[in-house]
């Protein structure tokens, strides 16, 4: 053979190599990258901030010990209550104590966070570990409004937090209560789309069946309904702000018109509803309690038995209700993207690029597949192949219903309030629905929270609460696209 | 007739009383209640009042999980803190009392310092214990709780030590005691109901502490109270491990107070109070 010839083999056989070489790089998912990438910080420890409870499971049961595994890296879990999360980490960051290297972030605190310094912003890592392919599969509202403050990454997406409606299908669909609710109000008993229609399903509900059955119920107690006063006021046309003045707007007649609203549902509502949080009104609908409720997506999980011999949810009560359980949008069809969760590394980490390749594991497509799937970690499905991922489409027999429904209601929810100080707002909200509950007028509650905004913008500043209101109500999921 | 009018008036006494005691003895029959229940008797509606089978499993998942380190952590806090806090308080009361140290006016600025709402200065100590390295130590939160404590336990026992007849302790000191003997002798014996009445109240505030556990600790030392706060998610709310975790840690005060009832009887009617 010819040299000639000869280096004409050798380069046909490098070039090859190469092509085989490249496409085998190219074909490596994002899990697999970090985890390459991770082995050379075996024996580092990494501190993660998880919310307590449920949720901490999963690094504690499942991830951390998987990673370890796989790359030698070990994960601290440091369990904080939601309502200290925000103060630990600004705490921490403040203190330049480097204590923490990935951390748990609700979306709504990401500009604040992002602002005072103290998250890493990753757009270098997200190229650096060939990530950007991967997380532009995550569904479009939550990618596209809980993942960048000023056009830059700081966390990714990774809980599709959304309260939906359930519903008790066999009450629904009962033919008795279909005639008898027919020749009441001339229009057929079906899941709720206006809240007009929930007040008198509810109420024909309440009156045909109590003390039973009520017709509805909701967590009341003010965290969570200031939360459902945020999606109901958008959802009937409220803006919170009038984006030239920065006026609180909250006041309108349409705020007065919800909170009249949510204080006379309570009529219908089983005893005590006003004091009820998460997991009372978890009880009373998988007991058969309640005919209707609206929450966060484990209900609907928890509801059909899913998960029920897991020794992790042996305080939920056992339901009675699997296989009677409908899932809808809850009336107005833009519901609240409420809270949700996303992972970002601290910028005072000590161990960035290895805190980094965790959190760009946990949330890879497979990975995070497999975390929205386990049946205590409280993970929603926020990417778009959750929602149609086979393994979770035969867990239980309306699982199907289940996720098509949330993947409607995270193309139409709604983004919590994000602006700048988010938190002394909704505070003000708290307090206005404690009031509500106490037996206050609506409108004077209302004028009350107004002038707290008001003060709150002042003392932030008008011109840069504009700038941030203005660039959060530019989103997609800021108000209902009409 | 007379006799029938006083022996309704004792037994409405008795009534009231007994309505009274209920009322404040519920709250803590509902939380030990609770802790026997499945999570169906908890979440059940009308409430079950009392358990069908008494179930010690809420217990023991926080046995098998090692969250009852908390309470251990919490008894060595407490427990250390108000050891220091009374030793050096104690001698401190006595130099103020007996030597006059820095008049009247150093002993209200030490107790003005106990009126310093922990809110304001718990960030400024977070920063100092960074710098220290004092985060998420035993000894961080000993002194601290020490520090805190010692101006109450400072104040109290400067009332006890001032209603010691001063002439015992001459007579000690003519018999040809020292100082030290004096204090072991005699301040320490004539003031031991104000001792442990002040000993049980600062056991008690650090025990209860919050908000300078939840700031200073992070996993190696976390107390009891900041442990309850991990079984409330914004999801899930572990009732049955809140309420067997409440009642571990209310144990040990229960049974110091039992324990301590008659000094504390003693020492609050005496001493301090007496101005």
């Amino acid at each position: 053979m010819s040299l000639l010839k000869k280096l004409a083999w050798a380069g046909a056989f490098a070039g090859l190599a190469l092509g085989a070489w490249s496409s085998g790089a190219a074909a490596q998912s994002a899990d697999e990258i970090a985890a390459e990438a991770a082995k050379k910080y075996a024996g580092t420890e990494i501190t993660v901030v998880w919310e307590a409870g449920l949720q901490s499971l999963d690094p504690l049961n499942f991830s951390g010990p998987m990673w370890e595994k796989l790359t030698g890296m070990k994960v601290k879990v440091i369990e904080v209550p939601t309502e200290e999360m925000f103060t630990k980490i600004m705490q921490e960051y403040r203190a330049g104590t480097g204590a923490y290297d990935a951390l748990n972030v609700i979306p709504s605190w990401m500009p604040d966070l992002a602002k005072a310094g103290a998250l890493e912003p990753l757009d270098a890592y997200v190229d650096k570990y060939k990530y950007r392919d991967e997380l532009q599969k995550i569904a479009p509202t939550f990618r596209d409004n809980q993942m960048t403050v000023d056009g830059k990454i700081y966390g990714f997406p990774d809980d599709g937090d959304v309260f939906i409606m359930y519903y008790r299908k066999d009450v629904f669909a009962d033919p008795q209560n279909q005639a008898d609710f027919k020749a009441k109000f001339g229009y057929d008993l079906a899941p709720p789309t206006t809240w007009k229609q929930f007040d008198e399903i509810g109420q024909f509900l309440t009156d045909k069946f109590q003390p039973k059955m009520y017709g509805a119920a909701f967590f009341r107690q003010a965290p969570y309904a200031q939360l459902m006063f945020q999606e109901r006021f958008r959802n009937e046309g409220g803006k919170f702000f009038d984006a030239n003045t920065m006026k609180a707007t909250v006041n309108s007649d349409i705020g007065v018109k919800v909170l009249t609203d949510m204080r006379n549902e309570n009529k219908f509502m089983p005893p005590g509803v006003e004091t009820w949080g998460f997991v009372e009104n978890l009880a009373a609908f998988m007991s058969g309690q309640t005919a209707m409720t609206i929450s966060w997506p484990p209900y609907g999980r928890w509801a059909a038995g899913y998960g029920q011999d897991e020794k992790a949810l042996n305080w939920v009560p056992k339901t009675q209700i699997a296989g009677k359980v409908g899932y809808a949008l809850p009336p107005g069809g833009h519901p609240q993207l409420a809270l949700g969760f996303a992972l970002s590394v601290a910028s005072t980490s000590k161990h960035k690029d290895a805190a980094y390749l965790f959190i760009q594991w946990l949330n890879s497509e497979k990975i995070s597949t497999e975390r929205v799937q386990l049946p205590y970690t409280l993970r929603d499905p926020f990417r778009v192949s959750h929602y149609t991922d086979p393994t979770y489409l035969s867990r239980w027999p309306d699982a199907k219903d289940y996720l098509a429904t949330l993947k409607q209601a995270s193309e139409t929810g709604l983004l919590d309030l994000s602006i700048l100080q988010t938190d002394k707002y909704e505070e003000a909200l708290r307090q206005g629905i404690s009031a509500l509950w106490s037996g206050e007028d609506p409108k004077a509650i209302l004028d009350k929270i107004a002038s707290q905004w008001d003060a709150i913008t002042e003392k932030i500043g008008v011109d840069k609460q504009k700038a941030a209101y203005q660039g959060w109500a530019a989103k997609s999921g800021a108000y209902p696209q009409m | 007739m007379k006799g029938r009018r006083a022996a309704t008036t004792l037994g409405l006494r008795y009534a009231g009383a007994i309505a009274v005691t209920i009322v404040f003895l519920f709250p803590i029959y509902w939380l030990f209640i609770i802790s026997f229940k499945t999570p169906d008797e908890i979440f059940a509606f009308p409430p079950v009042w009392w358990p069908a089978n008494i179930q010690f499993a809420n217990y023991a998942v926080l046995f098998k999980d090692g969250d009852v380190v908390a309470v251990w952590n919490s008894l060595v806090i407490a427990g250390s803190s108000t050891v220091l806090a009374m030793f050096f308080g104690t001698l401190a009361a006595y130099s103020l009392v007996r030597f006059r140290t820095g008049g009247d006016d150093l002993a209200i600025w030490i107790i003005s310092q106990r009126m310093i709402p922990p809110i304001v200065i718990v960030f400024p100590i977070f920063l100092l214990y960074v710098w220290l390295g004092g985060v998420d130590t035993y000894w961080g939160l000993v002194l601290l709780y020490t520090a805190f404590n010692l101006p109450y336990v400072i104040w109290m026992m400067r009332g006890y030590i001032a209603d010691i007849p001063i002439e015992l302790e001459e007579s000690a000191l003519v018999d040809g005691c020292s100082r030290w003997q004096v204090l072991m002798g005699v301040v320490f014996p004539m003031a031991r109901a104000g001792l442990f009445a002040t000993a049980v109240f600062t056991f008690v505030f650090a025990w209860n502490d919050f908000i300078f556990a939840l700031v200073l600790t992070r996993t190696e030392v976390v107390t009891y109270p900041v442990q309850v706060t991990h079984y409330f998610g914004g999801q899930s709310n572990f009732w049955a491990k809140i309420a067997a975790m409440s009642v571990l840690g209310t144990v040990p005060v229960f049974i110091a107070v039992a324990m301590l009832q008659r000094y504390l009887v003693r020492g609050i009617s005496m001493g301090a109070v007496k101005g």
